[in-house]
């Protein structure tokens, strides 16, 4: 029993690490990638409004998150799915901008110089980008705020819990962070033109993820109807494993999707990356995925 | 451009990130353990229809309900109409964590991430009709049926 019991909070303590893994992991992507964009293109003044977005989305999460922990405990997913759907959709929207904007940019250099980059940069472009890494935190933000306040409540009160778990959730909110981090330092080093292609190519991927992650909070929210899995990997490659939740927090891997986000995920996917590859023939490769 | 004052700037921000994080952060625990979910209930016979979920309304009923390896337990489930908090356990080993109810094929109360330990509640109006309870992972009770009475 005791054994069992041992072997039982071993695998709890790795299960909230990965949960809060996967939750963080997409969120510090997604700011990653808009700041070391903004570096490469020489907008280092715009990062204090990303900062900015950053705080306040922290800020939104906890505050709403210890609101409505000590009111009423849970938000209700018919609220909290909507926020996470719509977030996503608006995600999607800026990241598909960001990719075509990155690549017509990076097909114009004739050389590595950033400083034939237009300064197109707009206050307009800027707000989407604040704007995108603030509903990259807050969409999942608010649900790992509750979840993390739970553990501690479960952890202070009843002493069911002991501190690892909570300790666990921030310690694989930490490695979200360290890992968006370094992806990012990987890509600044890279020259201008590898960094849009080699960064598009995540973007696309992330957006893809993302599509299947609105669909799903749709269906969790009620708004679209619930359909059996397309296909099953779970016994594979489960979502709860560490390199299921990477995929997960990354591209938004699912181990049992349905049809309907197979469909959002490849129905966005294969035209939009025909699309990032077709270069000069666009309007060609267009007319196929019509 | 200006990269050394860059650095210290960005220390400063981290700075002022971290301290307003632990400020919230230390407000949740002073206010956290006052209001629980499932603290005492007063099933009075009442027949509140408040469209809102609110826990703290002495009218909702609260239902135990467990995850498992399994999947829902109970499998088969039977509650009267009206506000219902869902309290949701985990008896399993942590490979089923989401406990949903359906009906007509959409999803209309649900509640994600129940690891062993925790409880997570989610709050519904329930209209008398059959329901079905979706436990997506587990093996022979990974769908069950709630049946609300009048």
């Amino acid at each position: 029993m005791a054994q069992g019991l041992l072997s039982k909070r071993g695998k709890y303590v790795l299960t909230v690490f990965l949960i809060l893994l996967r939750e963080g992991l997409e969120a510090a992507l997604v700011v990653g990638i808009v700041i070391g964009y903004l570096v490469k293109v020489g907008r280092r003044d715009a990062l204090r409004w990303v900062w900015i977005g950053i705080v306040a989305a922290l800020a939104t999460s906890l505050v709403i998150g210890i609101l409505v922990f000590v009111t009423i405990g849970d938000l209700p997913s018919a609220v909290q799915e909507p926020i996470e759907g719509i977030a996503a959709v608006f995600a999607v929207s800026v990241l598909t901008w960001m990719l075509f904007w990155m690549r017509r940019q990076g097909r114009a250099l004739k050389g590595e110089l950033e400083g034939q980059l237009d300064a197109a940069l707009r206050t307009g472009s800027t707000a989407a980008l604040v704007g995108l890494a603030f509903v990259a935190i807050v969409r999942e933000g608010l649900e790992t705020a509750l979840f993390l306040l739970a553990l501690f409540r479960s952890a202070a009160a009843t002493g069911q819990l002991s501190p690892e778990l909570p300790l666990a959730g921030l310690a694989g909110l930490a490695v979200a962070v360290l890992l968006g981090t370094a992806i990012v330092r990987g890509a600044i080093r890279l020259n201008l033109r590898r960094f849009f292609s080699v960064t598009g190519v995540v973007i696309l991927f992330v957006a893809a993820g993302l599509v299947a992650s609105a669909i799903g909070a749709f269906v969790d929210a009620g708004w679209l109807p619930t359909g059996a899995p397309a296909l099953d990997l779970s016994g594979l490659l489960p979502e709860t494993s560490p390199i299921g939740a990477l995929l997960a927090g990354m591209f938004g891997y699912r181990a049992q999707p349905t049809v309907l986000q197979l469909v959002g995920y490849f129905g966005y996917l294969v035209p939009v990356l025909a699309l990032f590859l077709a270069g000069d023939r666009l309007h060609f490769r267009r007319t196929r995925f019509a | 451009m200006t990269l050394p004052g860059q650095r210290g700037a960005a220390l400063t921000r981290a700075t002022v990130v971290l301290g307003f994080v632990l400020a919230l952060a230390g407000c949740g625990s002073a206010g956290g353990p006052t209001t629980i979910p499932g603290g005492p209930t007063n099933a009075a016979p009442g027949s509140a229809s408040s469209d809102q979920p609110n826990a703290s309304t002495p009218t909702v009923r609260q239902v135990n309900v467990t995850l498992s390896d399994a999947g829902c337990g109970p499998q088969t489930l039977s509650v009267p109409a009206g506000p219902t908090t869902f309290i949701v356990t985990n008896t399993g080993s942590g490979s089923v964590l989401e406990y949903e109810i359906e009906q007509s094929g959409r999803i209309i109360g649900e509640v994600e991430n129940v690891i062993p330990g925790i409880d997570r509640t989610f709050t519904l109006n329930l209209k008398p009709g059959a329901y079905i309870l979706n436990c997506p992972g587990g093996t022979s009770a990974a769908t069950g049926t709630l049946t609300v009475t009048e």
